[in-house]
């Protein structure tokens, strides 16, 4: 009895530990999930921006924050944070994005944020890009990098929106 | 180099003073509370420090500090990143807003793309009269674009359409009864020992240069198509879900396309959109692309309302007007009294239009639906209404003041296997007095494929016919068009 109850105690107290992180949750063996963080230079006067905000800006749409014009700046498509982005914040498959790029191109308007690989490199553009604006997975942010909120969510607080 | 800003490099933020500096420390807690369990190979090297000493600006939001990567000393690997990343800022820089600079000029680039369709249409059972009783194959629509962002908010677009036109085609007769040549292009190749070859023209479809100030205003100067409704601007043959447009967009009861100016822009509430379109350019004329007969510029505008949620999906509602006038006239040379040449312009046509028009769109993942409804009011000046032929025969009369209104509705779910997307529709015409046809009706459905983003093969099946007809029975238009449009 004792020895049960000491491992229901266990139970609970992982449980409260993997509740508390918060960023990364276990969803099946081997399987966790991963934040997303929307990233802007560490001098850059953006602090926040909102979820339809940053899919407009994605989506081509000039948006403009703190008098400034934000750059979007995009991962390839074969990346797994490029998906995850895609899914979560514009909620399109590659498919549909790659027709929507070609209808707005065709239709006149502007075509879609560049697209930089690896992640790093992504990174280090946002850092030196005035303006400009990224997304990498929060523990894979540089340190030139400032996280912005979601609609006022950090990556750690609940109910943030960016989370694959 | 002047599109972007070098940061210094090498600040990295520590932990504890980061969290002290940030006011909302809760926040930074719960980031940094995250122990990169899923990533433990880092963790030893990413736990920043305490000592380490306070970075020149704290995060706003404080990023997982203890989860990011840190600064590397300097190495010909960090170097060469460097040296990747200051290349690639200036070309994202380039590509978006960039700024003049020596480098901009002369790296330049010019983006040119376009699209082509190619058609087979028949008609089943040959049951209208006014249709062609023969199936054809035809490449319909060659259209290449050029565009180019110019720096500092400055961007321009051409598109021109290749055409086998004008050869073959009929011109117009101010006499029923006389049907005039066909056109015929042909002269000879000098190329090729003076063989004959068909030339054929180019349609300018649009070409403009835009300055963005503001998300919220843009001024675009040139040749514009006219920002109505939904499939006026979305031209394309990839981008229309048919085969071809609904009939009666392409009856230009707004101007297809206008040359003057055309401001727009947008405003974000959250979720919703407001944006507006206005514009000012000659109007019709025979001659509006370059010239206007009358001191009476047309102006226009569309206002739109674009609202989504997750669950049901965004919806647009648009509302747009046009008014103009139609003018043409020719220069009329003579003599005063003291023999001073005289320039007069007399008017040859002339007519007052307004055009008004509602549009809605919906879509839900891979469900479309959408509509549009115009109209278009005709007003001639009595001493300039054009006369009209009966098709019985008789002296021609009076071309009546007259309205016509047309409205389509299309409905569609596009499966993620293979693009496919089944679609419907039903479209309404009446000319009202603008012509001896009688209020027209069709429905139509079909498979749209896009088996890649770039190539969309359509199949469409189209039935017509004439409502309230109280004259001869022309029949019903019963017909499939095939279609391969593609973008390159």
């Amino acid at each position: 009895m004792k020895t049960r109850r000491s491992f229901l105690s266990v139970c609970v107290a992982l449980s409260c530990l993997v509740a508390a992180s918060g960023i990364t949750t276990p969803v099946g063996a081997g399987e966790a999930k991963t934040r997303l963080a929307i990233v802007v230079s560490k001098d850059s006067p953006v602090s926040d921006i909102s979820i339809f905000e940053l899919k407009r800006l994605y989506l081509g749409e000039r948006i403009n924050a703190s008098g400034k014009r934000l750059l979007p700046l995009n991962l390839t498509p074969a990346s797994r944070e490029r998906s995850a982005f895609d899914k979560t914040v514009l909620s399109m498959s590659p498919d549909a994005i790659a027709r929507y790029w070609i209808d707005r191109k065709i239709r006149g308007d502007s075509g879609p944020p560049k697209a930089i690989e690896p992640l790093d490199l992504m990174q280090r553009v946002v850092a030196r890009l005035d303006g400009a604006i990224g997304y990498a997975p929060v523990n894979e942010i540089r340190p030139e990098l400032k996280v912005i909120r979601i609609d006022g969510k950090a990556p750690g607080d609940s109910g943030y929106p960016l989370e694959f | 180099m002047s599109a972007f800003r070098m940061i210094r490099l090498g600040s990295i933020a520590p932990i504890s003073l980061v969290l002290a500096l940030y006011p909302s420390f809760a926040h930074a807690q719960a980031a940094a509370e995250v122990a990169p369990a899923a990533e433990p190979a880092q963790a030893p090297a990413d736990a920043a420090p305490a000592a380490t000493p306070a970075p020149a600006e704290a995060p706003l939001v404080a990023a997982p500090v203890a989860t990011q990567a840190p600064e590397k000393a300097a190495t010909p690997d960090n170097a060469k990143a460097d040296a990747d990343a200051d290349a690639a800022a200036a070309a994202a820089a380039e590509e978006a807003i960039s700024r003049p600079s020596t480098e901009e000029v002369d790296q330049f680039k010019l983006n040119l793309y376009g699209f082509t369709d190619f058609t087979y249409s028949t008609q089943l059972g040959h049951s209208f009269d006014l249709g062609s009783p023969y199936s054809s194959f035809a490449v319909g629509k060659l259209n290449l674009y050029a565009a180019a962002e110019l720096g500092d908010n400055w961007r321009s677009l051409a598109e021109v359409r290749f055409m086998y036109l004008p050869n073959g085609t009929t011109p117009a007769s101010s006499d029923p009864t006389v049907i005039p040549p066909r056109t015929n292009t042909s002269v000879g190749d000098y190329t090729d020992l003076n063989r004959p070859v068909r030339w054929g023209g180019i349609s300018i479809e649009r070409a403009w240069l835009e300055h963005t100030f503001h998300p919220a205003f843009t001024v675009r100067a040139g040749a514009f198509l006219t920002p109505y409704g939904i499939w006026n601007v979305d031209h394309g043959s990839p981008v229309i879900i048919g085969a071809r447009r609904p009939f009666i967009i392409g009856e230009s009861l707004f101007p297809e396309h206008q040359t003057g100016f055309e401001i727009y822009g947008a405003w974000n509430f959250g979720p919703s959109q407001v944006g507006y379109h206005l514009t000012l350019s000659n109007g019709r004329g025979p001659i509006d692309t370059y010239q206007d007969l009358d001191h009476n510029k047309a102006v226009g505008g569309r206002l739109f309302f674009k609202h989504e949620t997750a669950k049901l999906g965004t919806l647009t509602l648009g509302t747009s007007g046009y008014k103009g006038t139609y003018t043409d006239s020719t220069d009329a040379y003579s003599a005063d009294a003291s023999g001073k040449l005289v320039v007069t312009h007399p008017i040859s046509a002339q007519y007052k239009e307004l055009s008004l028009a509602a549009d809605l769109k919906w879509e839900l993942g891979g469900a479309l639906v959408q509509s549009e409804v115009i109209m278009n009011d005709v007003a001639y000046p009595d001493d300039h209404r054009p006369p009209m032929y009966p098709v019985a025969g008789g002296p021609p009369g009076f071309a009546p003041d007259h309205r016509r209104v047309g409205v389509y509705g299309l409905a569609g779910y596009r499966f993620p296997f293979l693009g496919i997307m089944p679609f419907f529709g039903a479209e309404y015409y009446d000319v009202g007095l603008y012509a001896f046809t009688p209020p027209s009706a069709a429905l139509w459905g079909g498979l749209n494929v896009r088996p890649t983003a770039r190539v969309v093969l359509k199949a469409q099946y189209t039935y017509s016919w004439f409502s309230a007809w109280q004259g001869p029975d022309y029949g019903h238009y019963n017909g499939i068009d095939l279609q391969a449009a593609w973008s390159f």
